[in-house]
C-alpha cells in the first residue's frame, strides 16, 4: 500500500517537474520577451512621433499591426497628447515683460485622437507638446493561465504592459 | 530504472539549461533597455544642441556674419557633448570619452553646412626644437583633434560648351548664387531665380511714359454690377466689340466718370497677372486721380478698364438693377452681358517680384542652356564618377535644370537642386567617416531613409552620429536629425503667420481663419504676415546699465488654437497651388494669396545670407 501511495505521488511529481515546471519556465521566459518587444517597439513608435511631430494612420496601424504580431497577443493601446497652450504665458507677459508666465497644457484623449486620425489620415504636433503612449495586453497568456491555475492567482493584472512618453521635438505640419 | 530516477536525471538536465536560457534572456533585456536609454539621451542632447543654436542666432544681430556663424554652430556642438554626458549622471562620462564614438556631426544651414569629424593633425618643429627641421612635421607626433570643417556650399560646377563655367551654390529655397563665365562673359550674381512662365513680358522699370502709347481707350461708361458673391463686374470698352470682364477683389467705387480724358500715368505702377482668355495678361493700377485705373498691357498698346475707387452699392439678385450705373437692362443686352463676361483669372502672383531680389532675366536666358549632366566633378565631366559615387545619379541626365516651371514643388530645378545638396552631404559625410573609420573598414555609413532626407533638404537640421559606443557585449550605432522650428537663417513655406483684426495670428490656410471671413467677422485685408520667429520670445537688453528684459515682439496677439495651438490644419499646398478654402470667395482667395506671397517675400528678405552683396 504504502509503495503505491509514494508511486502515485512520485508519478505526480515527475509530471510536475518534467513538464509542468519547464513549460511554466518558457512561459515565463516568452512572457519577458513579448514585454520587452513591446517597449521596443513603443519605444521606437514614440521617437519617430516626437522627431517628425505628426502621428500619421499608417504608422499608427503599422504598430499596432506590429506588436501585435510580435507576440500573439491582444493589445489596448492608448495615446494621449498634451497639447501646449503658450498662450496664458504671453498674457502675464502682457502685463510684466520680465515674468517668464506658466504655460498651460490640455489633453486631447484615445478616442479623440482615433477621430482625428480617422478624419484626417494624420494627427499634426508642434515643439512641445507631449505624447503618451499606454499598451497592455487584454488577453490571457499561458504563463498567467499556469499561474491561475497553479497559485489561484485570479487577478486582472497585464503580462505585457508598457508606456512612454516624450516631448515632440518638431512642428509637424507639412 | 526508476521512474524518480529519470525525474532527478532530467531535473540536473533541464535546470542548467533553463537557468542559462534566463540569463541569456535578461542580458538580452537589459542590451535593450540600455539601447533605449542611449537613443532617448542622444534625441534629447541633439535637440538640445539645436535648441541653443536657436536661442543664440534668434538674440544675435550679427548671425549672417560667417565668424559668428561658426561660433553658434560650434556653442550648438559643445551643447549637444554636454547634453550628452550629463545624461550619464554617476557614470562620470566626460565630452573627451564620448568624441571618439561620434564619427560626425553635419549642420546643415541655409546655403551649406558645417562638418564636426576627428582630423589627424602633427605638430611641426619650432626653431628652438631644431633649427636644420622648423616647419618640418613630426612625423611620430600625430595626434586626433575633433574641429569644425571650413563650411561647404551647396554647390556644384557646370561646363556647358566653351563658353560656359559656372559655379551655383543652392540652397535651400530658389535662392542661388552664381559665378563664373556665363556665354562668355563673367557674372558674379545671387537672388531668387523666378520665372515668367505667364508668357508676360516682364517690365522690371515698372514706369511708363506717354510716347510709349500708340493707342488709348478709354471706357466711355462704367457698368458695375456686384453679384452674392461680391465680384466685380467691369464693363470693357474693347476696340472691336465689347466684353465684360469680372475682376475679383476689387472693393467698391461711385458712379463712373464718363468724360473721356487723357491723362499720364504715373510711375512706378503695380501689376497683377490674369488669365483672359486663356493669355496671360499683365494688368496694371496707377492711381489715377480720386479712380484707380486697371490696364492691360499689349505690344505697345494700352488698353484700359477704367474702375472706381470709392464705395459701390451692393445689389443682391433680388433688387433692382439701378439706372444710375449704366448697366443694361434690357434682357438682349442683359443676356449678353451673361453670355460673354469673361473672368479676369489672377494667376499666382510673383510677388516676389516686388519685394525679393531676383536673379536677372538674361541671366537666366542663358542657364536655360545647362543641362544636370554637365556638372564637373574634380575638374573632369561627371559621366567619369564611379557608379557607386553619389554623383553617379548625374550621369546621362540631360535634364534642362532651369526651366519655365522653377517655382513648381516638382519643377526639374528643385529636383536637381535636392539631388545636388544630397550628393554633397553624402560625399562628405563618406569622407568624414573614413577618416574617422582610419583602419576600421567596416564602419559604413547609415542608410538615410527619405524621411530623413525630406527633413534634412527642408530644413536647418543638425545630424549626429554615433557608433561603437560598447553596449554591455555588443556595440551602439545609431543616428538622429533635429530639425530647427524656429531660426532667422531660413523661413520655410509653412512658417508664417497673419494677425487678424481681432489680435489672433492664424496659418493662411486655417479652418477658423476661413470660417471668419465667410461670416464677415474678419476682413481678409486686414490680414498683415510675418515670420513664426518673430512670435517666438525674445530678450533686449534697453542699455548696458538695465537688465535684459525679456518680451514678445507682436503683444497683445494671441495664437489660433485652431491652427496654431492644435496644429489642426491641412496641408499647405495641393499640388503646386496654396490650399485655401475656396469657399470664401474667389476675391478672398486671391487676397489671402497675395498676402501670403508677400510676407514670404518679405520675411526671405531679411534672411540671414552671406551673398547678400551680390543680390541685385
Amino acid at each position: 500500500m504504502n509503495d503505491t501511495v509514494i508511486t502515485i505521488v512520485a508519478i505526480f511529481l515527475a509530471a510536475i517537474l518534467m513538464f509542468i515546471f519547464p513549460l511554466m519556465t518558457i512561459a515565463d521566459r516568452n512572457d519577458d520577451i513579448s514585454q520587452q518587444a513591446l517597449q521596443t517597439v513603443t519605444a521606437e513608435f514614440g521617437n519617430t512621433i516626437s522627431l517628425t511631430g505628426k502621428i500619421t494612420e499608417e504608422a499608427y496601424d503599422a504598430y499596432v499591426l506590429k506588436i501585435s504580431s510580435n507576440s500573439g497577443n491582444v493589445y489596448e493601446v492608448e495615446i494621449e497628447c498634451q497639447i501646449l497652450d503658450e498662450n496664458p504665458a504671453k498674457k502675464v507677459t502682457q502685463v510684466e515683460t520680465t515674468k517668464i508666465g506658466e504655460n498651460v497644457y490640455f489633453t486631447r484623449y484615445t478616442s479623440q485622437n482615433e477621430e482625428l486620425l480617422k478624419q484626417n489620415g494624420e494627427i499634426n504636433l508642434k515643439e512641445g507638446d507631449i505624447v503618451t503612449i499606454r499598451v497592455r495586453n487584454t488577453n490571457k497568456t499561458i504563463s498567467q493561465l499556469f499561474k491561475k491555475v497553479f497559485y489561484g492567482s485570479e487577478s486582472d493584472y497585464s503580462a505585457n504592459e508598457t508606456s512612454f512618453s516624450t516631448v515632440v521635438k518638431a512642428n509637424g505640419q507639412g | 530504472m526508476k521512474l524518480q530516477h529519470m525525474t532527478v536525471i532530467f531535473i540536473i538536465i533541464v535546470l542548467p539549461i533553463t537557468l542559462v536560457l534566463s540569463y541569456y534572456i535578461q542580458a538580452q533585456i537589459d542590451i535593450v533597455t540600455l539601447r533605449q536609454s542611449y537613443t532617448a539621451n542622444l534625441i534629447n542632447a541633439t535637440h538640445d544642441a539645436m535648441l541653443a543654436y536657436e536661442l543664440n542666432t534668434m538674440n544675435n544681430e550679427y548671425s549672417d556674419v560667417a565668424d559668428s556663424k561658426k561660433r553658434d554652430v560650434q556653442a550648438s556642438i559643445n551643447t549637444f557633448f554636454n547634453s550628452f554626458v550629463n545624461q550619464f549622471n554617476t557614470s562620470g562620462y566626460k565630452k573627451e570619452d564620448i568624441e571618439p564614438y561620434i564619427p560626425a556631426i553635419i549642420f546643415t544651414c541655409y546655403d551649406g553646412y558645417y562638418i564636426y569629424s576627428p582630423m589627424d593633425s602633427y605638430e611641426r618643429y619650432t626653431y628652438e626644437e631644431n633649427p636644420n627641421l622648423e616647419g618640418e612635421v613630426k612625423s611620430d607626433n600625430k595626434k586626433t583633434e575633433y574641429t569644425l570643417k571650413p563650411y561647404v556650399y551647396y554647390s556644384a560646377r557646370y561646363k556647358h560648351g566653351s563658353n560656359t563655367d559656372v559655379v551655383i551654390n543652392y540652397s535651400l529655397d530658389n535662392y542661388i548664387s552664381i559665378y563664373g563665365e556665363l556665354n562668355g562673359n563673367y557674372i558674379s550674381e545671387a537672388g531668387y531665380v523666378m520665372t515668367n512662365n505667364l508668357g508676360v513680358d516682364d517690365d522690371n522699370s515698372g514706369s511708363y511714359s506717354e510716347t510709349v502709347f500708340t493707342e488709348e481707350s478709354y471706357l466711355q461708361e462704367g457698368s458695375l454690377y456686384w453679384d452674392n458673391d461680391l465680384q466685380l463686374y467691369i464693363y470693357l470698352n474693347k476696340d472691336s466689340g465689347n466684353d465684360y470682364y469680372k475682376i475679383s477683389g476689387f472693393s467698391g467705387g461711385t458712379k463712373p466718370n464718363t468724360q473721356v480724358q487723357k491723362k499720364i500715368v504715373k510711375t512706378n505702377t503695380s501689376y497683377r497677372f490674369y488669365n483672359i482668355d486663356g493669355t496671360i495678361r499683365k494688368v496694371y493700377d496707377s492711381e489715377f486721380d480720386n479712380d484707380v485705373k486697371f490696364y492691360l498691357s499689349g505690344s505697345n498698346t494700352r488698353t484700359y478698364i477704367k474702375t472706381y475707387s470709392s464705395t459701390y452699392r451692393i445689389i443682391n439678385s433680388n433688387y433692382p438693377l439701378n439706372a444710375d450705373y449704366d448697366i443694361p437692362t434690357g434682357t438682349a443686352e442683359r443676356n449678353r452681358f451673361e453670355a460673354t463676361k469673361k473672368e479676369l483669372i489672377e494667376v499666382k502672383p510673383n510677388d516676389y517680384n516686388a519685394v525679393a531680389n531676383k536673379i536677372n532675366q538674361n541671366t537666366l536666358s542663358s542657364l536655360k542652356a545647362i543641362q544636370a549632366s554637365d556638372i564637373m566633378i574634380n575638374g573632369t565631366n561627371v559621366s567619369s564618377v564611379d557608379d557607386n559615387s553619389p554623383y553617379a545619379v548625374f550621369k546621362n541626365d540631360n535634364t534642362k535644370i532651369f526651366d519655365d516651371t522653377i517655382e513648381n514643388i516638382d519643377s526639374n530645378f528643385n529636383e536637381h537642386r535636392k539631388k545636388v545638396i544630397k550628393a554633397s552631404i553624402e560625399q562628405n559625410m563618406q569622407l568624414a567617416l573614413n577618416s574617422y573609420a582610419q583602419n576600421n573598414t567596416s564602419l559604413k555609413l547609415p542608410k538615410l531613409t527619405e524621411e530623413d532626407w525630406d527633413k534634412i533638404l527642408n530644413n536647418i537640421t543638425m545630424f549626429t552620429f554615433m557608433q561603437g559606443m560598447p553596449l554591455k557585449n555588443t556595440v551602439y550605432n545609431d543616428y538622429v536629425i533635429a530639425t530647427s522650428n524656429a531660426n532667422k537663417d531660413y523661413i520655410p513655406e509653412n512658417g508664417l503667420y497673419f494677425i487678424d483684426n481681432t489680435n489672433t495670428y492664424h496659418k493662411i490656410n486655417c479652418k477658423t481663419l476661413a470660417n471668419n471671413i465667410k461670416n464677415r467677422t474678419t476682413d481678409p485685408n486686414s490680414l498683415m504676415g510675418y515670420s513664426a520667429v518673430e512670435f517666438e520670445r525674445h530678450y533686449i537688453r534697453p542699455d548696458t546699465s538695465t537688465q535684459q528684459t525679456n518680451y514678445y515682439k507682436h503683444e497683445g496677439v494671441f495664437a489660433c488654437y485652431d491652427c496654431i495651438v492644435t496644429s489642426n490644419t491641412p496641408e499647405l499646398y495641393v499640388g503646386n497651388e496654396l490650399n485655401i478654402d475656396s469657399t470664401i470667395g474667389a476675391s478672398a482667395v486671391n487676397t489671402l494669396k497675395q498676402k501670403y506671397y508677400n510676407a514670404l517675400a518679405m520675411a526671405r528678405l531679411t534672411q540671414n545670407r552671406a551673398t547678400k552683396y551680390l543680390e541685385n
